[in-house]
């Protein structure tokens, strides 16, 4: 299943959506969901994560520094084909 | 990669988030790779589909590279009716190759489409 | 038959999202999709009985009761919820099932799409 977060760890239902997270479903942080990388890298331990790479240089954040697989929209295409069932 | 058919929610209105973008940007890249990709506004999203919008000139267009989008590319846009009623848009004011559809349309689209991507309010 | 969950987890009053939650998952009737609804957090006070945006002057969330009953809408809602959101007198007349975080997420993989509005 594709997990999309698009919001911080301010949101709830994110919150919800990451603890459901089961180890073989593919988390994609976009847009604001970068954040739980930055703040709350305890929240994605053990699961599988990635990065859209655009809206995280755009908010300040260098790839080099990055733990997580970092994609462009045509890498998360990628992920997109790879998983049929979607939560986002 | 076979051919999938893919839909995109949006929600949020153009221009205050980013949502828009991303939708366009995750449909060129799927559109970009073969697939028959479709976007469907949702409540504020559609103003997105006004095609007297003018911002500033060093900002982007969204409706404009919507309508682009569809003109060259084969992008769907579905827009929810009710949504258009609530804020006023009427048929006129929409860009080119934009459908004024409904809750039937989006679930005839959950049906068929290969993969549904939501961006959430 | 696609299964398809729609979450709502903010609150009726502060905004739309209860009612077009609802007002979504009843739409997909109209094609081969079974939705079902689930409120998580602040959306579950839409279910205590004294909830009703109608007395702020905002569209009322009571009449999606009407269709819950004419299409046998499954409706959950988180029992973690509930409790933190003082939610104790539920309207019986939205038949939701109380289940817990765990069983709820448990459920997940039976559904083709979870869309969070």
């Amino acid at each position: 299943m594709l997990i999309l977060v698009k919001y911080g760890p301010e949101n709830p239902a994110e919150r919800w959506k990451l603890e459901a997270a089961a180890p073989a479903d593919q988390i994609v942080l976009i847009q604001n969901g970068i954040f739980w990388a930055v703040t709350e890298p305890k929240a994605l331990e053990g699961k599988k994560v990635a990065i859209v790479q655009p809206d995280f240089e755009a908010r300040g954040y260098s790839a080099e520094s990055c733990p997580w697989p970092l994609v462009d929209y045509a890498g998360l295409i990628t992920l997109i084909e790879q998983n049929p069932k979607s939560m986002s | 990669m076979e051919k999938l058919k893919i839909t995109i929610q949006v929600m949020a209105p153009p221009y205050s988030y980013q949502d828009l973008d991303t939708a366009l940007n995750i449909a060129e890249a799927g559109l970009d790779k073969g697939h028959d990709v479709g976007i469907f506004l949702f409540t504020d999203s559609v103003l997105a589909t006004l095609s007297r919008v003018k911002p500033i000139r060093m900002d982007r267009n969204i409706p404009q590279r919507m309508q682009a989008m569809i003109a060259e590319k084969g992008l769907r846009v579905d827009i929810c009716g009710i949504c258009m009623d609530y804020r006023g848009v009427s048929r006129e004011e929409i860009i080119e190759g934009a459908t004024p559809s409904g809750l039937p349309e989006l679930a005839a689209l959950m049906a068929t489409s290969d993969r549904f991507i939501n961006l959430m309010a | 038959m696609k299964k398809v969950l729609f979450v709502i987890y903010q609150a009726p009053g502060g905004s739309v999202w209860p009612n077009e939650g609802f007002r979504t998952a009843f739409g997909m009737y109209a094609d081969e999709v079974e939705p079902e609804v689930l409120l998580i957090d602040q959306a579950a006070i839409t279910l205590a009985k004294e909830t009703e945006p109608q007395k702020l002057g905002l569209l009322s969330i009571k009449m999606v009761q009407k269709y819950i009953g004419k299409y046998d809408t499954k409706v959950l809602v988180e029992k973690e919820s509930l409790d933190k959101f003082h939610v104790t007198n539920m309207d019986e007349a939205y038949r939701a099932e109380v289940l817990s975080r765990a069983e709820l997420q448990a459920r997940l993989p039976q559904y083709d799409h979870v869309v969070f509005m």
